[in-house]
């Protein structure tokens, strides 16, 4: 890198990279690529898509940032990508599963991320909680989910997943309370 | 229809319109003086009045519930107003429940940031170079493209 981008902030690096500037707009990426990811795997894409579908996003950011308005509305405009590429691609997937195929065993692909923690019982533990916490939010209806994803996961506002999610924030508000009580009820053997 | 003096055939269709108050005055008024002179059809009125009256309640009950829910999890998330905050802390400091449903708000929080925050700890994708890259081919491939097609 020619200079140090490091500590600048994600505005900064926003309008520098909407003025052209690339080492600004890699910034950006790099610092978003595992939100994006993370979100992804939450929101339940496939093990054999899930890198795809992040670099296609990534790419659409790289592509658009200049269309961004407003910087401060980043993380809404970022999270409204993720879910419409997300249940773009589903969409697309479901017609051509329904033309294809009826008897398709196909392989499912096992997909672990490594964990790191140190200790290796508290390895285990994590990995119990880590495995509920995942499904838990898999059996969440759409909106719920993509809610407390964006609440929990990436800290969004209610200001910002109503804007991601084209709704308002009373809606947002039932939506992060209903998926909280769904997820009590699934994970109340882990939580106290 | 419905002229004369209602049967009791009459009064198990308007039972529910009845009960709900979506009859007119007319018909009200025949209504409630039929049940008077018949038992059979007033036992039947307090049988589903009863009913009805309790699923009524339990829905309130839960929507109560769940508005409550709702506000605390807001509160959670620092998504309330000063003075709704203010109202919620003296709540908090006379019910129990409300404190207890309030710790798990956050311990389910706890455990979901935790876990997210170590399970992508270490993550390395390094997609970086490879999005900026296709990004300047493809504008590479633009400018060709406007260059030998004006
Ligand atoms: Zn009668």
């Amino acid at each position: 890198m020619k200079y140090n981008l490091k500590n600048n902030n994600l505005d900064e690096l926003i309008s520098l990279a909407q003025k052209g500037d690339m080492e600004a707009l890699e910034e950006i990426i790099r610092r978003q690529q595992k939100n994006v990811f993370a979100t992804l795997y939450y929101l339940d894409a496939k093990p054999d898509e899930i890198m795809d579908l992040t670099q296609e996003i990534l790419f659409k950011v790289a592509k658009n940032i200049k269309k961004l308005k407003n910087p401060r509305t980043f993380k809404s405009w970022l999270n409204q990508i993720i879910i419409n590429q997300f249940y773009d691609t589903l969409r697309k997937k479901q017609k051509t599963i329904k033309k294809v195929c009826l008897d398709n065993d196909e392989e499912k692909i096992k997909f672990e991320i490594p964990d790191f923690a140190s200790n290796p019982y508290q390895r285990i533990i994590d990995k119990e909680l880590e495995k509920a916490i995942k499904n838990s939010i898999h059996k969440l209806p759409d909106p719920f989910k993509a809610a407390i994803i964006m609440r929990e996961l990436q800290g969004l506002s209610y200001e910002e997943i109503a804007r991601a999610t084209n709704s308002n924030i009373g809606t947002v508000k039932s939506r992060i309370a209903r998926a909280r009580l769904k997820l009590q009820e699934y994970l109340k053997p882990y939580i106290s | 229809m419905l002229k004369g003096n209602l049967t009791c055939e009459d009064i198990s269709r308007l039972i529910i319109p009845y009960i709900d108050d979506k009859l007119t005055t007319n018909k009200r008024n025949r209504v409630a003086m039929h049940l008077r002179n018949c038992p059979f059809c007033m036992e039947k009125y307090r049988i589903i009045k009863t009913l009805l009256d309790s699923i009524k309640n339990k829905h309130l009950e839960r929507a109560k519930k769940f508005r409550q829910y709702r506000l605390l999890s807001a509160y959670c998330d620092n998504e309330v107003s000063s003075h709704t905050k203010e109202k919620i802390e003296s709540s908090l400091a006379l019910s129990c429940e409300l404190v207890q449903r309030t710790l798990k708000i956050n311990s389910l929080r706890k455990a979901l940031n935790q876990t997210f925050e170590n399970k992508f700890a270490n993550l390395e994708l390094g997609l970086e170079k490879k999005v900026i890259e296709r990004l300047k081919n493809e504008n590479i491939f633009y400018k060709i493209r406007k260059f030998f097609l004006p």
